[in-house]
């Protein structure tokens, strides 16, 4: 069921002028920016549910995970559908990140393990750093950042 | 094969259980023939069917318990308590060896072992009885050799259809057990094996003529055949006496065909043609997996139904009026038929609670009747699975602690037996579910005081009497005096109350000291579709379950809150409330009206404060998923007409946690 087509093709996205990147075979849909519910009491990074075609769809602000400001949200605001593997049942959870790029091709050897980023994030959120013209972005392990056992752990301290 | 496995084991499966209720039904009355006849039937399936998969060790197993009720089903031998026991024993036992594939680990190599030894050495007691006939040896045991005397001879012309392997099926099989029936001359017909190149290698060609002299009868040779019914072409004939045997002189040789042939018009026949039988399929299986996809589908449905209802009303043509009118008829017949397809009668899942009373009050030397009532009771499935443990649970309660031991009982002026009575019923959208027993009840005195010991309450609160039974159900509260083996086992009360909350039910208990002590269980009949009360909080629309309502009131009302310990008169009766927009969003909303919704919260009332009510609305509730998982106020979301969401709160949740942070800002 969780066998992922894992490709070299990434979806690149934008996150306070910085450039992110996750493996297409982990999209599943991209979405217009929609109200969405707000469930009280719930931590903030969780922005609350959707209507997903009549199921319900967590949805987390991107920026919150990486401990950047709330920004307004634009025309250019998207909810990415993600498919996290949770070891259990397949997740679906949908990401809001500022604007979405473009789908690129960085084959395998353009992929640099992550340096060390400092504190700024979490390093097992980073699978690694690939290489697009003279830009770097860097490239998401959505099943850590997205993980809803995280959000467990937050919650529950 | 691995899917023909699997099929064997669910039947397997099934068939166990089937046994094990018909034991227990034995025991209380031992002379009924049919149920030793099912007994005996449902052993000798299982023991084909295994057989027919190769799983030795159970069918070896198998064989020697089918021996014993052979016995008991020709009248040698009457039931009796060993006789039943060591069969349960076998039947957990076959339980755990087709769950394994008939696999054993070392201990369980002893156990198996240990019960064949038993269930031997009662077959080899009812042998040794001396007034066993001697021709019962040609029936059940193997290996001694039949008498002449009394022996029948058969014709039986035995013609699988060509797919017979394709259920896995092995004809060999058949014929060996055949020849353990008596003295037997199989003559293999290969007529119509057709040339090379024709040939298709997965089909059977081959027929069979069977010579058979046995002193079983006819119904014996036929039962051999059970499993293929339908499958293949059988004739079973009974040839005339004659003064030899038939088959002994003719062993190893061709026979000669004609000389049958010419005798056959003659005999009384007594042709079985299985061929023209039909089969009609009354009900079939399905993977519980389909159904909850149907119900996700039909959940679905019903909210585009919505949707539709709404886009309608607003464009209001006529003929989109009658569309929308019939496809509303016709989706609910859907739905309700849906549903009902989900719901299984309640006494499926009694045969376990049935053995327990039993093994428990043998194992305690108690002496308890199991009463059952209203077991066609139907419930959702889901909600039954979830309701299987705590039950277990009340139920080794009841018999450890509740009823006393038969002298005691005799003391107290009670009957001997204990009684335990099991009781289903459907009121209105819910279904009951009674556990009574006629124990020595519960002392609320000694709750009390245990509650005290432990901290849970202090010594100048009052309780009523329900308020106190309701402590059983804290966390860390037990009110055995020594934790006992039996129910003991690190669940508490505390866990039964948050699983049958977990299915949305509610547990209450009563107990009249010496009398007995009851619990009822309150379940909702299924766990997807809720009726609520659609209420706006700060422009977001939540849902309100409506069995928790209690009644609604004006705005007017609000004028009289008490900001000041938050309780409001209504009806002259002051009623603590909740403000919900300034519990969940932390600010009061001051502009406009206000409404008010009394709850239940365990006995008392509870006001909850919203900004308007929406109307009454019949909630499709989803799960909100991992993300939020530990969000007990809301039970789940809903989709409304217009494709916005709406969540579900679980009031009772909602008000235990204000209570809670009222608790910790007072403490600081």
């Amino acid at each position: 069921m969780s066998i992922k087509l894992q490709t070299q093709s990434y979806l690149t996205f934008k996150l306070q002028n910085e450039l992110f990147a996750i493996n297409v075979g982990d999209v599943l849909e991209i979405l217009e920016m929609s109200p969405i519910t707000n469930v009280p009491k719930s931590p903030a990074f969780m922005k609350g549910v959707i209507n997903l075609r009549g199921n319900i769809l967590p949805v987390m602000d991107a920026r919150n995970k990486f401990a950047m400001p709330d920004a307004e949200f634009t025309i250019d605001t998207c909810i990415v559908v993600l498919n996290i593997d949770s070891g259990k049942e397949p997740l679906l959870v949908g990401a809001i990140v500022d604007s979405v790029q473009k789908v690129i091709d960085i084959p395998d050897e353009d992929i640099q393990v992550s340096a060390s980023m400092g504190a700024m994030y979490r390093e097992d959120f980073i699978t690694g750093i690939g290489k697009v013209e003279d830009n770097f972005v860097m490239i998401l392990n959505i099943d850590k950042v997205f993980s809803a056992d995280d959000v467990y752990a937050i919650t529950e301290s | 094969m691995d899917q023909y496995k699997q099929n064997f084991s669910e039947d397997a499966m099934e068939v166990i259980a089937d046994m094990e209720k018909s034991l227990l039904l034995m025991e209380t009355c031992p002379d009924d023939a049919e149920l030793i006849q099912q007994v005996f039937r449902a052993m000798h399936t299982l023991k084909g069917n295994s057989s027919m998969f190769g799983f030795k060790a159970i069918t070896e197993f198998t064989h020697h318990l089918e021996s014993i009720y052979e016995h008991i089903r020709s009248g040698q031998k009457k039931i009796s308590k060993e006789i039943i026991d060591i069969t349960l024993d076998s039947l957990d036992h076959l339980t755990y060896l087709v769950k394994n594939e008939g696999e054993l680990d070392a201990q369980r190599q002893k156990n198996h072992k240990n019960l064949t030894v038993r269930v031997v050495t009662v077959l080899k007691n009812i042998l040794d009885e001396p007034n066993v006939e001697s021709n019962l040896f040609a029936t059940t045991v193997q290996t001694s050799a039949p008498e002449n005397a009394g022996l029948k001879n058969y014709h039986i012309v035995f013609e699988p259809y060509n797919e017979i392997f394709y259920n896995g099926t092995n004809p060999v099989y058949l014929l060996e057990e055949l020849q353990t029936l008596g003295n037997c001359t199989i003559i293999p017909n290969i007529d119509s094996i057709p040339s090379l190149q024709d040939i298709e290698p997965t089909y059977c060609y081959t027929s069979w003529d069977i010579y058979l002299a046995t002193n079983v009868s006819i119904d014996t040779i036929r039962e051999v055949f059970v499993f293929v019914e339908g499958r293949c072409k059988l004739e079973i004939n009974l040839l005339p006496q004659s003064e030899e045997p038939l088959v002994q002189q003719n062993e190893n040789t061709d026979y000669p065909d004609e000389t049958i042939k010419d005798i056959l018009p003659a005999v009384s026949k007594t042709t079985v043609t299985e061929t023209g039988k039909k089969n009609v399929i009354s009900s079939i299986r399905v993977p519980s997996e389909r159904l909850d996809n149907l119900m996700s589908l039909v959940s679905e449905l019903m909210t585009l139904q919505a949707k539709l209802g709404t886009l309608t009303d607003q464009n209001p043509q006529s003929e989109l009026l009658a569309v929308t009118e019939s496809l509303e008829k016709i989706s609910t017949r859907l739905r309700d038929n849906a549903f009902s397809m989900c719901l299984v009668p309640i006494k499926n899942m009694l045969n376990p609670f049935n053995r327990l009373v039993r093994d428990l009050a043998n194992e305690l030397n108690k002496e308890i009747d199991f009463v059952t009532e209203g077991t066609d009771t139907e419930l959702d499935k889901n909600i039954m699975e979830g309701l299987a443990d705590p039950i277990m649970h009340l139920l080794r309660n009841s018999i450890d602690h509740g009823i006393e031991y038969p002298d005691d009982r005799v003391k107290a002026g009670k009957k001997r037996h204990g009684q335990i009575l099991f009781k289903a019923f459907c009121a209105g959208v819910n279904v009951y579910i009674e556990i009574q027993d006629d124990g020595k009840g519960i002392d609320p005195q000694k709750i009390k005081d245990k509650a005290l010991q432990k901290g849970i309450i202090s010594k100048d609160e009052v309780l009523s009497e329900k308020e106190i039974f309701n402590l059983i159900f804290l966390p860390g509260f037990s009110t055995a005096e020594q934790v006992s083996e039996i129910s003991g086992r690190g669940v508490g009360m505390d866990v039964v109350k948050r699983k049958i909350e977990d299915i949305r039910g509610q547990i209450k208990i009563t107990s009249q000291l010496n009398i007995g002590t009851t619990i009822t269980i309150k379940l909702p009949i299924t766990v997807s579709i809720i009726d609520g009360l659609l209420v706006k909080i700060n422009d977001v629309s939540f849902v309100i379950p409506l069995a928790a309502v209690d009644r609604c009131f004006e705005a007017p009302a609000v004028q009289q809150l008490n900001r000041f310990n938050n309780l409001i008169i209504l009806d002259g009766e002051q009623i603590p409330f909740i403000s919900l927009s300034e519990e969940f969003d932390g600010k009061e909303n001051l502009s406009g009206s206000q409404e008010i919704i009394l709850v239940y919260y365990d006995e008392r009332r509870v006001a909850l404060i919203v900004d308007n009510i929406v109307g009454k609305f019949q909630a499709v509730l989803k799960p909100l998923g991992r993300y939020f998982q530990n969000m007990d106020h809301i039970s789940g979301a809903t989709i409304l007409g217009d494709g916005k969401i709406a969540l579900v709160l679980d009031t009772n949740k909602v008000i235990e946690e204000y209570l809670h942070q009222k608790r910790l800002a007072t403490c600081q």
